[in-house]
Order: structure tokens, then sequence, then C-alpha cells
């Protein structure tokens, strides 16, 4: 009775073993394939894929900000070596970014309403664009 | 075990030593204490005087749209297909040509409306300004390879992606008219002075 007991429990190891490896090769088999396939398709995918806002960042002034002086800075950021050309009803700019792609200026206001276009440009080709609308008062609020 | 507990917590308590400040509280008079109040006080105060017109002025808005309906105290501004409702207190300020109040204001004016938003679409306005409906006309960007410039007439033709474009070289430009040379890319402002499209500013790459 207990040789039994013992021949059944090294049997029953022995089974599980060989069914636990079987398993394990045919997860490998299946696996491997599709990993080649992927790798190129995995490397392609991490490259980053241009969006538009992302390419045009304007920081400064915010969109609808309120100003009391004419002379306002204008910061952002777009890829770096790009040319930022920037617009409004009294001024006009063309600057380039630096290495890391920031740009920094200041335009002039007129009174009231202010729209300001910003457009960068890689060479001739245009990357991004974007435009924001101020307001520049000289009245005193309270 | 009642015993060793009893034993336990006596010896915690009589090796706990009291926490001693390392230095001790200078001791002060009355009034100078009530001095030293008065002046922080003051300072507090005026900070925060100061940080709460440096908020209130960061956070003033300004929206420009056109009044499509007026209630007892509040207008509607649309803007760019937006709606937004504006509410006004006795506080709000108006113009139109002039000092005005909120009688003055009627549907179709366009409004530019300074206050501070409460909701995504509510905004308390401190000032609503109505300006003449003339719509605003911003320089415009050209961009593409010059194909000729005649440094006589100023005359240049840009190929763009919509065709070949005539501009005439503003005399105001920084940017001289040798510079634009054939086949060379390049990035120009330019606005509407008649009917030629004269360019102000340009950068040949």
């Amino acid at each position: 009775m207990r040789k039994e007991v013992i021949f059944a429990l090294i049997l029953g190891s022995l089974l599980g073993g060989i069914i636990l490896y079987g398993i394990k090769l045919a997860n490998n088999a299946a696996s491997s394939p599709s990993q080649l396939e992927t790798s190129p398709t995995t490397k392609t995918q991490v490259t980053p894929v241009p969006k538009a806002a992302e390419d045009l960042i304007i920081s400064t002034p915010e969109n609808h900000a309120v100003f009391f002086e004419s002379t306002i800075p204008v910061k952002g950021s777009s890829l770096p070596g790009s040319t930022i050309v920037i617009v409004t009803e009294d001024d006009q700019k063309i600057i380039d970014t630096d290495i890391n792609g920031s740009f920094d200026t200041t335009i002039e206001l007129i009174g009231g309403e202010n729209n300001i276009l910003v457009n960068s440009f890689m060479s001739d080709t245009l990357i991004a664009s974007a435009s924001i609308q101020v307001i520049y008062t000289t009245t005193v609020i309270e | 075990m009642i015993k060793k507990t009893i034993l336990t917590l006596s010896l915690l308590l009589t090796f706990t030593s009291p926490i001693l400040a390392v230095t001790s509280t200078p001791s002060a008079t009355p009034t100078e204490a009530q001095d030293q109040v008065t002046i922080i006080r003051n300072i507090v105060q005026q900070n925060l005087a100061t940080a709460e017109a440096m908020i209130r002025k960061s956070s003033l808005v300004g929206y420009i749209g056109r009044i499509s309906a007026i209630s007892s105290t509040s207008i509607t501004l649309k803007f760019n297909g937006d709606t937004f409702q504006v509410r006004t207190s006795e506080d709000t300020t108006y113009n139109k040509s002039g000092k005005a109040n909120f009688s003055s204001l009627a549907i179709q004016d366009k409004a530019i409306v300074i206050g501070t938003m409460t909701n995504k679409d509510i905004i308390d306005a401190k000032r609503i300004v109505i300006i003449k409906d003339v719509p605003s006309e911003l320089p415009q960007v050209v961009s593409g390879k010059i194909l000729s410039a005649d440094t006589k007439t100023r005359i240049i033709i840009i190929r763009t992606l919509s065709g070949d474009q005539t501009f005439i070289l503003s005399r105001r430009a920084v940017l001289k008219i040798d510079k634009f040379v054939s086949g060379k890319p390049v990035v120009a402002i330019f606005e509407m002075q008649g009917e030629d499209q004269v360019i102000t500013t340009a950068k040949v790459f």
C-alpha cells in the first residue's frame, strides 16, 4: 500500500514536469516569430510623430490676456532650427529659434483688440501655426 | 503577565526624558510684544494687498464679440461660435464713443469685455467697451522659392504651393532686393496696398 502511494507520487511529479516543459516549449515557439516581426515596427512606432499643436507652443502671452503696457514679450518653443514669423496688427517679426527650439521677442500692441498670429517654418515649409487674441488698455481697472 | 506589563511600562516611563527647547524664549514686556505684533500685522497686510492686486490684474481676461442678447443685468456675447454670459455690476464701467452705461448697449454691438472668468462661459465684467465694427486685417505670410527678383522694379516672383505669386519689395524693408536670389527658399510678410502685394519683412534662406 505504501509502495503504491510513493510510486503514484513519483509518476504524478514526472507527468506534471513533462506537461509544464511542453507548455513552455509551445509558448516559446508561438512568441518567437511575432517578436521578430514586431521588432522593426516597434522601432518606428517609438519615433514620435510630430503633432502640429506640439510643434509650436506660445507660452507667453496667454490667450485673452489683458495688458496695460503697449510692449509685451512673446515667448514659446518650436522645433530647433525653425524660423518663427509673428504678425500682429501693428508689428511683424521674423526670428530664429535657439538650439532648444525656444524663441523670445517683444511685440507692440495697439489699443483694444490685438490678434497675434505665430507661424513656424522649417526653411520655406510651414510646420505649425497658432493665433491668440489679447487686449491692450490704458484704463485702470479696479 | 500583568506584573511584567506593569514593569515594562514603569521602565519606559522612568527612562523617557523630557524634550527641552534648545533656546529659551526671550522674555518681552507686554508693550514690546504688542508693537512687534502690530509691525508684523502691517507687513502681512501690505503683502496681502500687493499679492491680491497682482492676482486680480493677472486674472483679468478680455473677449471681443458681438452682443446677441441683453437682459436686466447681463448680456450674451458671441465670440467665434462660443457664447458667454457677461454679468455686470454697479462697478462695471462702460464706453461707447465716450462714457456710457448699461442702457447704452445694443444688440449686434461689437464689444470688448474685460473682467474675470468665474466659470468657463461666465464673465463678471469690469469694463465693457463698444468698438467700431471694422474687421481686423493682419498682414499675410507667404513662403516658397524665389523664381525671380528684379533689382530695378523690385518685383519678386515666388513659387508657392498655390502657384506663382508676384510681390513688390517695400522700400521700407530691411532686407535688400539683391538678397533675393532665384532658387532660394524665402519666408515673407506682406500687406495689400491697393492691388499690390507689398513685402515688408522677409527672410531668405
